[in-house]
């Protein structure tokens, strides 16, 4: 057990200092940097036609886009998020055994589980300082054009919901690593297209209780506040109902990603992986 | 030490090793096969990566599947590449080394002596993009000896090694066995494994054709089809007391000076050779042997384990 949490986190550390590459650096500055170059964008956009058109309306377009401006911060940060765990915690095994390191690694006690464990953490540190420098720069620039109340709570709240996101996802994608060798990164996206798209955007069915994008949501409302413009949160708790306390959702999200850690480890162990170039 | 019983490993339709029953008490024992003929999926079953389809395996008396502790005993020296480009050869070693529940000072110290054994100190500290094949090799070597493992498992150690490394590969694996360690050393090419001084097992279409010391592997060959060229003062003479004499299959001259002889009992012909030169004052400048290779000697091995020849086997 010592020798599997030793090799958990020697195998982080190995992975951390690996990734500081320049082209990993990169592909992960560009993925931090798109949601305020976004929001930027929209900003701008929304100061042109505020002064082409008069005050009255001019303020109320403000408006609006103070109100978009948050959802976009979210959707664009998920979006992010999403895309560096599909990139770090879906080629977990496979790029072990294609890199042919796979023999070398599971010759060693608990080199497996260490292997997996150890990637998972890696994923979720790098997907998570992704999300929060571009959370950090969305929430300073929203503060500096609409002048936020409290910048500091939303910048807190969002990190709190992006650091549950990014630990359930990585161990789900890690999971989708284990089971799916070749094309894990396309059931990743197939499994966010039908699960948190399709199945979490059916009105009062049960099954989006069983999705992670419903916990998630539930809790940037809670934590946030809310933050779908066009929609009030009435009607949308007439159609998706009250939802349950912030502890029961944050107790889903424990289960699902214990129960996915769970699945992969197992998975792994028990899994006779074939290396190609046999002699 | 190890423990195989009737052991098959099917990969789909396709066998990977096939009925093998083995016992290996702790020592030196050369897996020699050609490529392809199930040595990988043999380490591989012996190390629990692979469960046999049929029979069952056993190390340090424990069957090894699912029971990765074992490993702890055990270095393996996989035929893979290492393929972390940017990291240091100390690096990777002290990771590797890690993985086995050490802490990192600890780890670090076990990879500087490995890599130190391995003459590849000068170098710990590059990027192993920037190694040879050779050096690669040396890093594969220290991270399998840096935990002072019990038994060693080297699959095609001698690849990418110059003349240099390889004789200092052989001394190092010498070493190793003369410490009292146990060693596994697969490999395609005899003479490599032969300079350990093992036991050999030679394996072939995923089957144990025979095993045992140099010598019983020697007496099994000493009747096999063997082509014999010599050069000599009298060709023709010498072609006609070995037909003569021998079990000669055919005899075809090459030029003036010398002659290629078949025959099926190559050792009547060594026993009678010094005597017919010595008896007709003929003297030979050059004798070589066109098939003393392991494809010779694995050939003959499947006729006998086929029963197309009548050799008993070693094993």
């Amino acid at each position: 057990m010592n020798s599997i949490f030793s090799g958990v986190l020697a195998t982080a550390g190995f992975e951390l200092r690996r990734s500081f590459t320049f082209q990993r650096t990169s592909v992960s500055v560009i993925l931090a940097l798109f949601p305020p170059l976004m929001l930027s964008l929209l900003i701008f956009g929304s100061m042109v036609a505020e002064s082409k058109i008069s005050s009255s309306q001019a303020a109320q377009v403000s408006a609006s886009v103070q109100d978009v401006s948050r959802l976009l911060t979210i959707l664009m940060v998920a979006m992010v998020c999403l895309l560096s765990l599909m990139l770090w915690a879906t080629p977990n095994i496979s790029s072990e055994l294609e890199g042919k390191s796979w023999s070398f690694i599971a010759s060693r006690p608990g080199g497996r589980i260490s292997v997996f464990l150890g990637k998972f953490l890696a994923s979720f540190a790098v997907a998570f300082s992704i999300s929060m420098i571009a959370v950090t720069l969305c929430v300073v620039i929203s503060n500096r054009m609409f002048g936020i109340a409290d910048a500091s709570r939303l910048w807190l709240a969002m990190g709190g919901v992006f650091f549950a996101a990014c630990l359930v996802y990585s161990a789900v994608f890690s999971m989708i690593g284990t089971i799916f060798i070749k094309r894990a990164m396309v059931v990743a996206a197939g499994y966010i297209i039908g699960s948190d798209i399709v199945l979490a955007s059916i009105p009062g069915a049960l099954i989006n209780k069983f999705t992670l994008r419903y916990h998630l949501q539930e809790l940037g409302i809670r934590w946030v506040g809310w933050f779908m413009p066009g929609t009030a949160e009435s009607e949308y708790r007439q159609v998706f109902g009250t939802g349950w306390s912030t502890w029961l959702h944050i107790s889903v999200l424990v289960a699902i990603m214990s129960l996915a850690l769970s699945i992969g480890c197992w998975v792994i162990v028990n899994r006779e992986y074939v290396i190609s170039d046999e002699s | 030490m190890i423990e195989l019983t009737n052991v098959t490993k099917l990969y789909k339709t396709v066998i990977g090793v096939n009925d093998i029953t083995l016992t290996l008490p702790p020592g030196t024992y050369g897996l020699l096969g050609p490529n392809g003929s199930g040595k990988t999926t043999l380490i591989n079953l012996i190390l629990g990566q692979l469960r046999p389809t049929i029979g069952s395996v056993k190390l340090f008396g424990q069957n090894p599947w699912r029971k990765s502790q074992l490993l702890r005993r055990v270095g393996l020296c996989p035929t893979m590449e290492v393929t972390y480009p940017r990291v240091t050869g100390l690096e990777w070693v002290t990771y590797m080394v890690q993985l086995h529940g050490f802490s990192f000072s600890a780890a670090e110290n076990r990879a500087k002596t490995a890599l130190e054994t391995v003459k590849l100190t000068y170098a710990m500290d590059r990027p192993m993009r920037n190694y040879s094949l050779g050096m690669r090799q040396r890093a594969k070597i220290a991270q399998a000896i840096a935990h002072d493992p019990e038994l060693l498992i080297l699959d095609e150690p001698f690849n990418g090694l110059d003349p240099v490394g390889r004789f200092e590969m052989s001394e190092f694996l010498q070493t190793w066995a003369t410490e009292g360690k146990s060693l596994i050393l697969a490999s395609h090419i005899l003479h490599e494994v032969e300079a350990v001084k093992p036991s050999f097992l030679l394996i072939s279409g995923g089957r144990l054709l025979a095993s045992g010391s140099p010598a019983e592997v020697r007496d099994i060959l000493a009747d096999s089809p063997y082509a014999l060229t010599i050069r000599c003062s009298n060709p023709k003479k010498l072609a006609a007391l070995l037909i003569d004499r021998c079990d000669v299959e055919s005899v075809k001259f090459l030029d003036e000076q010398s002659f290629l002889i078949s025959t099926r009992t190559s050792s009547q012909v060594f026993n009678q050779l010094p005597k017919m030169l010595e008896e007709n004052g003929i003297s030979v400048s050059e004798m070589t042997s066109s098939d003393d290779s392991l494809k010779t000697l694995f050939s003959t091995l499947m006729k006998l384990h086929r029963g197309e020849m009548n050799q008993g086997v070693g094993s």
